[in-house]
């Protein structure tokens, strides 16, 4: 597409007081495999199948597209004072008479709008240089992309081949490029190049007969070889064997250890409820518990306090961004919780604006917590609960509230491990942290960058 | 086609020739094109927000060599030479292999377009707004301790044509939505409700009472003095929309052919066995007028027609959800399978899966066992009454389950105690759980407005519903 033209155009748009272009081309490609297919036995009537091996891939999909997403800002006045709008749009042509009636109705949906207005970024805006692009993907085309996706898909075969009893029951890898260029009336011109990876890898364990259980990992990096096939069928090709054979939970009190993917759900901005509490758009709307200072955690402080950063400038970081697409805000690290209280904000510049904030974050970035003191085997001695994968954690972002499914988890007593599955795990997240001790040994994975585990000192199961 | 729009209407003339340039060395060839248009207006304590709805077009091209689907997706749909090199190209790079190959079916040249009385695309943007606001004002205006309101008004055309040899289909599928969130607080806690409407057109929203918005701000209100749930096994009434979602995350997902192929649902070695108790019916319906999750033809171009039996008096039926890859490698494996409108994408360029739609439990008739909601109130000595959906999460193999509710009411002989819970956690063993289901309603609704994953990516609109059912499960 052509921006200039485009740039005319919008240049051109009457009632516009400022715009923001961001144009993303785009090459995708994705390739699906399920090495086995199960039928079922059709003259008996048990459990057992015909299990049949599928040397060819189930889809192949290549993407080449390419995008201009357009914000069109207006001031009007409405009781004397001075109300911004905003609209955003998408082009994905740039001939005159397609994009003229998107840019008028944006131009009217923002018009309609009457918030308080905030001053936008300029060109005086400086980002820092973050790399993004993976090196091996960046430069190969689409047939090239295609290998390196199957090059990725037998290395993750041959990996899980050497598990015990557990297969790879589907195996999905997603390489995307691109290319984005953000741009603004204002004068800011910034283009960067990223690239990300994702995988999908089901673990299916039938150690017998009777037994069968299944573990997905679901990886996402901005390298490809930053995601290890070894690494990934050593973790959850025993942990869906151990599916298969773990016993159903039973009721417990006390602690509980979450270890490894169970962590990492727990603490990451993507999902614990500190992502809500320090937004600054609830903050403004009176809605957060936030206060600098004040405890994030509920209750006598009886472990390691929590400290939190939302850190968007690691190289390579799956959530790392030089700049905020939403509007053009330098993004920034930001320290959330610091010795266990709130500390920073988050979130859009309207927002700090509207806190007369003079700092904007930018969007939420990695999620970074340092290194407990203890290690792992410390944390998880004596009489406890370790999990290890969850369902589908969900936490209610303003109460802190959550019940979740245990999908794989440990009974620890006496020295013996007794895996179990099912049962909830229950309580208040700001409560949990209260008492929470961090390991020394960390993860990274998926944007979070943090302990392998932390140790609740009072948590329940319910079973 | 009164509403569709011309340059789709322009390209669906178009794709015969598209896919027929693909070539014919290829068994098979098709294409989808998607694309959306609407409205969305937010209205929240701090800002209002009128958003047209990004178009998202885009193409996805398919060709099938007897053992891959290979596609090549853009978004360059003005331009019509690219198009045809890309299908071209497409056709040229792949070698066939022995192996099943797609059916056409009859020529069939049509278009669908849901039924509705006020079209929302024909309602200007300031009255949208005002609904909006009037929400938002209600919810706010109703008690000094909601904190926080957020009013959302959507409305969305989604626009689809499928091609391939046989068949040239379009679509045009309207969903108008009211979703409104309140947030309470009291000094030391923070607690949320919401409530909704949904329909086709604007009718829907077009004469909602205030009452309808006040409703999810005294739910907040009242979650406020909510405790936690004392974790056990309860017996449990569970509304219409979570009683769907149980059905939809135990014998939905657990009754998706491509999860089963990979043997990954042990669903599998089920078929014609017990799986509930006699009063379990579970039906997932694509071609359900108007409901959230309905479609005129999967995208896959399968013309919904038929609902999916999936479990009849409790027995597991081989009438399973297939998309069109899982119904090829195991149509001659699995006696009884039928294709089904089940092929659905995220968007253009992702995969399709086999995916649900419509998922409920059956009503029953009285003389079939069913029985009206007050009778199961009445004759539930002790329990809890389960409301408002928050998620849901299936486990096909181990035939585990989680559902979150928003809030549980307790019971006492016949009638609420006015004990309340909030942010219940609903687990159990599928089978014990459906087993366990001794009530069933005699009325259905399908009034939700879910999305669905296909474990934690690739989400698809759905509705869950039905009757309320009553069963037993573990709480938290």
């Amino acid at each position: 597409m052509d921006l200039n033209r485009i740039r005319q155009l919008l240049d051109r748009q009457p009632g516009v007081s400022a715009w923001q272009l961001l144009h993303v081309a785009q090459d995708e490609t994705t390739v699906i495999r399920l090495p086995l297919l199960f039928s079922p036995q059709l003259d008996v009537r048990n459990s057992s199948f015909v299990i049949s091996s599928n040397p060819h891939p189930r889809e192949v999909i290549s993407t080449p597209s390419e995008s201009v997403w357009v914000t069109l800002y207006c001031e009007t006045s409405s009781d004397g004072k001075t109300r911004l709008g905003d609209a955003l749009g998408q082009l994905t042509n740039d001939r005159e008479e397609d994009v003229k009636p998107v840019l008028s109705s944006l131009a009217a949906a923002a018009r309609a709008q009457r918030n308080q207005p905030f001053a936008l970024p300029d060109s005086k805006e400086t980002y820092p240089d973050v790399e993004l692009s993976d090196p091996a993907i960046a430069t190969l085309n689409q047939k090239e992309l295609v290998e390196q996706a199957q090059v990725f898909n037998e290395r993750m075969l041959k990996a899980a081949a050497g598990l015990d009893h557990v297969d790879v029951s589907n195996l999905e890898l997603f390489l995307r490029r691109y290319d984005r260029t953000f741009l603004s009336s204002s004068g800011i011109s910034h283009a960067q190049r990223s690239t990300k990876v994702e995988a999908e890898i089901c673990f299916l364990a039938r150690p017998d007969s009777a037994h069968a259980g299944e573990h997905t990992a679901r990886v996402q990096a901005r390298r490809i070889s930053d995601l290890v096939p070894e690494q990934i069928a050593a973790e959850y090709g025993p942990a869906a064997r151990a599916i298969a054979l773990a016993g159903p939970a039973r009721e417990f009190s006390g602690p509980v250890i979450l270890e490894g993917e169970a962590c990492a759900d727990f603490l990451d901005l993507a999902k614990n409820p500190l992502s809500f509490h320090s937004s600054a758009r609830f903050v403004h709307e009176k809605a957060s518990r936030y206060e600098p200072g004040k405890p994030v955690h509920e209750g006598q402080l009886a472990g390691d306090p929590l400290d939190l950063v939302s850190d968007p400038l690691i190289a390579f970081g799956l959530r790392s961004a030089p700049l905020d697409e939403r509007d053009g805000t330098t993004c920034r690290r930001v320290s959330l919780a610091r010795d266990g209280c709130f500390d920073e904000l988050v979130g859009l510049r309207r927002y700090f604006a509207y806190l007369g904030l003079s700092r904007p974050s930018g969007a939420v970035g990695n999620t970074v917590i340092p290194a407990g003191k203890r290690p792992l085997s410390e944390l998880a001695g004596g009489d406890c609960v370790v999990i290890k994968a969850f369902s589908d954690l969900h936490v209610d972002g303003a109460s802190g509230e959550y019940a979740v499914e245990v999908r794989l988890g440990e009974r620890r007593k006496n020295g013996a491990a007794e895996p179990f599955k099912g049962g909830l795990f229950v309580g208040n997240w700001f409560r949990s942290i209260a008492d929470a001790r961090y390991s020394k040994e960390t993860r990274v994975r998926s944007g979070f960058y943090g302990p392998l585990a932390v140790r609740l000192g009072s948590a329940t199961l319910a079973a | 086609m009164s509403s569709f729009p011309p340059d789709l209407l322009s390209l669906r003339s178009f794709l015969p020739g598209l896919v027929a340039s693909v070539g014919r060395n290829v068994p098979y060839a098709c294409a989808l094109v998607t694309a959306r248009a609407g409205l969305q207006v937010i209205k929240s304590k701090s800002v209002e927000k009128v958003n047209p709805t990004p178009p998202d077009p885009g193409i996805r091209i398919s060709v099938w060599d007897g053992a891959t689907w290979h596609s090549v997706c853009t978004n360059r749909l003005t331009d019509r030479d690219y198009l045809l090199k890309l299908a071209r190209e497409l056709g040229s790079s792949v070698s066939v292999k022995p192996g099943p190959a797609p059916e056409p079916g009859p020529p069939l040249d049509r278009h669908f377009e849901s039924t509705m009385r006020q079209d929302s695309a024909s309602v200007d943007a300031k009255t949208k707004q005002q609904l909006a606001g009037r929400a938002f004002a209600a919810i706010t205006g109703f008690d000094k301790r909601v904190v926080n309101a957020q009013a959302v008004y959507s409305d969305d055309h989604e626009y689809r044509l499928f091609c391939d040899p046989g068949r040239l289909l379009s679509s045009d599928v309207c969903r108008t939505t009211v979703f409104c969130v309140a947030m309470a607080a009291d000094g030391t806690r923070q607690v949320m409700d919401y409530e909704f409407r949904t329909g086709t057109g604007f009718e829907a929203v077009a004469s909602l009472e205030d009452s309808v918005f006040t409703k999810a701000a005294s739910d907040a209100v009242e979650n406020l003095s909510a405790e936690k749930v004392p974790p056990a096994e309860y017996r449990c009434l569970l509304h219409p929309d979570i009683a769907g979602t149980l059905a939809h995350e135990s014998f939905g997902h657990g009754c998706e052919v491509d999860t089963m192929m990979r043997g990954a649902a042990r669903a599998l070695s089920f078929i014609g066995r017990r799986v509930g108790s006699d009063l379990v019916n579970i039906t997932d319906s694509p071609g359900m007028p108007g409901c959230n999750g309905s479609l005129f033809f999967s995208d896959d171009g399968v013309i919904a027609e038929e609902p999916v039996k999936l479990v009849k008096k409790g027995i597991l039926q081989p009438t399973m959800m297939c998309d069109r890859y899982s119904y090829l490698m195991m149509k001659d494996r699995l006696p009884g399978l039928r294709q089904s409108a089940s092929g659905r994408l995220e968007t253009w360029n992702h995969p399709i899966y086999a995916r649900m739609t419509n998922t409920y439990f059956e009503p029953l008739a009285r003389d079939q066992g069913g029985t009206s909601y007050d009778e199961m109130l009445a004759s539930t000595d002790s329990g809890i009454q389960l409301e408002k959906m928050q998620s849901g999460m299936e486990d096909p193999l181990g035939w585990g389950v989680q559902l979150q509710c928003t809030r549980g009411r307790e019971i006492k002989d016949g009638r609420f105690t006015g004990r309340l819970f909030y942010m219940v956690g609903v687990t159990g063993y599928v089978p014990d759980v459906l087993a366990s289901v001794d009530a069933v309603g005699t009325d259905s609704r399908l009034d939700s407005v879910g999305m669905c994953g296909k474990g934690h990516k690739e989400y698809v609109r759905t509705a869950t519903g039905g009757p309320w059912v009553r069963c037993r499960v573990r709480l938290g």
